[in-house]
């Protein structure tokens, strides 16, 4: 499988500039410096690019990855245990994809960009989704069940409702995204010893209106592959462009 | 061997006429009535992680992930090469699944055993005529939970598993030692047998997880039925049974609840039954 070079922009995540937030925005959120976060969510056809580039489609990577041998989410495993793409589903969210694939994507884009790339974390997520206004969810303060939750079997293509007021598409409602943040059991003695890592935005799975809010935080096992979890990635400046 | 595969075992109920319903408790629960139930059996506890991940692992295409909710807390994960039984989990409850996931559950233990199914899980229709597993409509659940506890409402302490259990049952709760990612003092299911059975043998039916039943939710008449079934259509099933975050003031053999049939959470559990 080749990879159309001709295509690069449309292979690696376009990103928007998140201002700083000041004053701190509502909701206790601590005050963020400002970032750059991909407009969508990872797509199929982005991660597909990922692992051609690294040989991954070739090899089964359990810990990164484990796509369905049925079609209908993107990518496919095959009985030899390759991965195949169905191209007609590039701009699905890139799913079945563990926590720790999530972030050995964010490096490898990272080292292609030649800027710092990472989740987001919970507190970030939720600054960003509610946009200028502070809104609970990505859209407005009231629940718009039609374009966050509409019933649905499966993920739909990236950017097909409206952006928030920072150029964010998808934040409420298709897939949850994984987060930075680990599950710590408070007061506990395994304070980051729970294997879990925040999954932010609801999905196609839920329903609650509450389950979709900006600040609902959910967690996953950070080695879970399922077709409701995907990821957007964070960039940060190059470090030379640093004053 | 099909037992070699499950936790639980059948405990069977005769023929018989009793009353159900509460004139005491909530509107959901008046008037009391007559009900005539045919012989059954039920399943002396709830149907644990450990028994849904063997269906799982057999199964894997008959629960699809809009049935079965793998995030926390939960006791079983989906992962690049299937579900997986949490470590610590195996005997708690298996929690996080739809009406529909429970009644896969059901056709696969039928088939193992030869017997008919009752659900066309296509078509999200039942044949009660069917002599396979299914879920206990709440008439059944009722009769059988008033045998083994006659007092209409739970007393609180360590014998159930309510939102004020005490502090023996509290210590048996799944966040003490993080089964699931529960967390350390919070509200969470103990083991399907972790407390005493009642007195016909029957555990963990009030308190705990709220239990599926096969019935549409719909408003209770006066008159006498004959094994009733809920109503015709919709979309909420009945819930029996009261679940750890509920007071034990709402929580006794005749209390009933509804939940949407999509609904995974972590509060709603089920057993199974069948025809005798």
């Amino acid at each position: 499988m080749t990879v159309d070079e001709s295509s690069t922009a449309a292979a690696t995540p376009a990103f928007i500039d998140v201002p700083p937030a000041f004053p701190a925005p509502p909701g206790g959120v601590d005050p963020t410096a400002g970032f750059r976060l991909a407009v969508t969510p990872t797509t199929v056809r982005q991660y597909w690019h990922y692992l051609v580039d690294q040989g991954l489609d070739r090899v089964p990577a359990p810990l990164l990855h484990g796509p369905p041998s049925a079609a209908g989410t993107g990518l496919r495993a095959t009985p030899a245990g390759t991965i195949e793409i169905d191209p007609d589903l590039g701009d699905l969210p890139a799913t079945w994809v563990t926590w720790h694939g999530a972030t050995a994507y964010c490096g490898w884009l990272a080292a292609r960009l030649g800027a710092p790339c990472r989740m987001p974390s919970a507190a970030e997520w939720r600054y960003a989704a509610g946009g200028p206004a502070g809104f609970r969810w990505a859209l407005g303060n009231d629940f718009d069940r039609p374009v966050y939750a509409p019933a649905a079997t499966g993920p739909r293509p990236v950017g097909r409702t409206p952006a928030n007021g920072f150029g964010l598409h998808d934040m409420t409602g298709n897939v949850f995204e994984w987060c930075q943040d680990p599950l710590t059991a408070s007061g506990g003695a395994d304070a980051d010893g729970l294997g879990s890592r925040v999954i932010k935005g609801g999905a196609y799975t839920v329903r609650n209106p509450e389950s979709f809010d900006n600040a609902t935080i959910f967690t996953a096992d950070e080695l879970s592959a399922v077709p409701y979890i995907g990821f957007r990635v964070l960039s940060l400046p190059a470090p030379e462009r640093e004053s | 061997m099909l037992t070699d595969l499950r936790n639980f075992s059948m405990t069977a109920f005769p023929a018989r006429r009793l009353r159900v319903g509460s004139s005491t408790l909530t509107a959901r629960e008046q008037p009391p009535h007559e009900v005539h139930v045919d012989a059954y059996e039920l399943g002396d506890r709830c149907v644990s992680a450990a028994d849904f991940h063997a269906f799982l692992r057999a199964r894997p295409d008959d629960a699809n992930h809009l049935d079965i909710d793998c995030i926390d807390p939960c006791f079983i994960v989906h992962r690049a090469d299937g579900f997986a039984l949490r470590p610590g989990c195996a005997d708690f409850p298996m929690i996080q699944i739809s009406y529909w996931a429970a009644a896969a559950y059901c056709n696969w233990l039928s088939q193992l055993e030869g017997r008919r199914v009752v659900y066309d899980l296509r078509s999200r229709e039942a044949d009660l005529d069917a002599e396979g597993y299914r879920l206990p409509t709440e008439a059944e659940w009722e009769a059988a939970c008033r045998n083994g506890h006659p007092a209409e409402l739970v007393t609180p302490g360590d014998t159930v598993n309510t939102a004020d259990a005490g502090p023996a049952c509290r210590r048996l709760r799944a966040g003490e030692t993080l089964a699931g990612n529960f967390l350390p003092g919070q509200p969470a299911p103990v083991p399907v047998a972790g407390l005493p059975a009642d007195a016909v043998g029957l555990y963990g039916m009030l308190g705990n997880v709220r239990e599926w039943c096969h019935d549409y939710y719909g408003p209770y008449g006066p008159e006498f039925r004959r094994n009733p079934a809920g109503a015709r259509k919709g979309s909420f099933r009945v819930v029996r049974g009261g679940s750890f975050v509920d007071p034990a003031t709402d929580v006794g053999p005749a209390s009933r609840m509804a939940a949407y049939e999509d609904t995974k959470c972590e509060v709603y559990g089920f057993r199974v039954a069948r025809s005798r």
